[in-house]
């Protein structure tokens, strides 16, 4: 998966804050760029995303409305997934705080710990 | 050539000894110190090829005279002393193992600094889109509910958290990742990992170099969690550990280091909960000296017969 451009992030950022579809007009109105885009440019941009299945569109009166298709949590969560899987070498690239285990052992470790707080708890 | 038989065998014990310091029981006791000591042992594993070299090499060369007056000996009796006899195949093979050895091994490793360094940059661009600063715990947080907390080393170094393991860790456990996740960046850990490795993919043949590595991550795990346990109880960073593996869905990575990898984890858990005394004063004593004398001892060996030959001052005149 690969991460937004400058604009398609910006333009991204405002169908999510919006929570409700929006026509091209709409994003034009509350994208905060340094200088003013074109209505051709957003429309060719939100035209990108929806060729790239980030958002889905309905044709409301006259004009396409558009809204994600993901929230922003999931998209993020897919985003890091994908930065994780492919960080490269463990301890040279990133440090996990955990690994990934096995479920039966984690299960142990959880009664070990829970063992240790009752203990600690109730001192003898 | 005795310096050079020497150095051989030192060699030789070094790649053979080596890496039975994975069963000894104290490094987990000192993980620092046991971190420092595979470093040592990496480094003379590459250093006494390339003094062996020398050994042959120098006796033969114009330096001879350099060295002769630096240390008031002349440079015949420097010669004798390294046992060279004027034969020409000695010198060229010689250079041939030291330069070899110096260029494959700078080779190696500025290859995987470069490429280390490249994936960090790559892996915080794509951070830096999904995550936001979050100055008063001075972390980056990614709004996503899959628990996860890691760092990500090098010169603009972060610590990565996710909204979801914020919201299910204690405020106490919070501090304990923290904390154990600076202390990788402080310690600059990812600099011996890629140090050990960089040997590792060097020489693949060499299985000291593969017993380094393995065991460099996991000692790095349990010296960031003692730097963790100086700010909060040791149960608490127990706790933290536990809760994110269980929230955590086995993925890609633990199929293919699950074994490995839940053997450390279990090991950090278990230390952290039935703590034993860090090594006494004297044994780490002992370990010091050890870590000087792996990186001094072939030093010496290399140069002995320069100095053997400067404290005789001969000058072995042949005729």
């Amino acid at each position: 998966m690969r991460p937004f451009g400058d604009l398609e992030a910006a333009i991204m950022q405002v169908l999510w804050d919006r929570g409700e579809p929006a026509t091209v007009r709409d994003v034009l109105g509350s994208l905060q760029t340094p200088k003013t885009l074109a209505y051709t440019t957003v429309m060719t941009v939100l035209d990108n995303l929806h060729r790239k299945n980030e958002v889905t569109r309905e044709m409301h009166g006259r004009a396409w409305s558009y809204r994600p298709l993901r929230s922003r949590a999931e998209h993020s969560a897919a985003l890091l997934q994908g930065v994780l899987q492919d960080a490269g070498d463990p301890g040279a690239v990133l440090m996990h705080f955990v690994a990934d285990l096995d479920p039966a052992v984690v299960t142990q470790l959880q009664q070990a710990v829970r063992a240790a707080q009752t203990e600690k708890d109730t001192p003898a | 050539m005795t310096a050079t038989w020497i150095l051989g065998a030192a060699g030789v014990a070094l790649l053979l000894l080596g890496p039975r310091l994975r069963h000894a029981g104290w490094v987990e006791r000192s993980p620092k110190l046991a971190i420092g000591l595979w470093q040592a042992l990496c480094l003379s594993a590459v250093a006494v090829p390339v003094l062996m070299g020398l050994t042959l090499l120098v006796p033969a060369t114009v330096w001879v005279t350099d060295i002769a007056g630096w240390v008031h000996a002349c440079a015949q009796s420097i010669q004798d002393a390294y046992g060279f006899h004027g034969d020409s195949l000695e010198p060229a093979i010689g250079l041939l193992i030291s330069a070899a050895t110096v260029a494959w091994t700078v080779g190696w490793v500025t290859v995987e600094a470069i490429g280390a360094h490249r994936d960090r940059r790559r892996v915080r661009d794509s951070l830096a889109l999904i995550s936001a600063a979050d100055p008063r715990l001075g972390v980056h947080v990614v709004q996503a509910a899959a628990p996860a907390a890691f760092c990500v080393p090098g010169r603009s170094a972060q610590v990565v958290i996710t909204s979801g393991a914020l919201e299910v860790l204690t405020p106490a456990e919070l501090a304990g990742v923290l904390a154990h996740e600076r202390a990788h960046l402080n310690a600059r850990h990812h600099i011996a990992v890629v140090l050990s490795q960089s040997l590792q993919r060097a020489f693949p043949h060499v299985g000291l170099f593969a017993t380094a590595t393995a065991q460099t991550r996991r000692l790095i795990e349990m010296a960031a969690d003692d730097s963790a346990v100086q700010r909060v109880d040791r149960l608490s960073v127990a706790s933290a550990i536990v809760r994110l593996a269980s929230m955590q869905a086995p993925g890609a990575a633990f199929a293919m280091a699950g074994g490995a990898a839940t053997h450390a984890t279990t090991a950090r858990v278990g230390r952290l909960l039935a703590p034993a005394l860090p090594l006494e004063r004297g044994r780490q004593g002992m370990v010091l000296v050890g870590v000087a004398a792996l990186v001094g001892v072939p030093l010496l060996v290399t140069v002995a017969p320069t100095v053997v030959a400067a404290l005789n001052h001969l000058c072995a005149v042949s005729f």
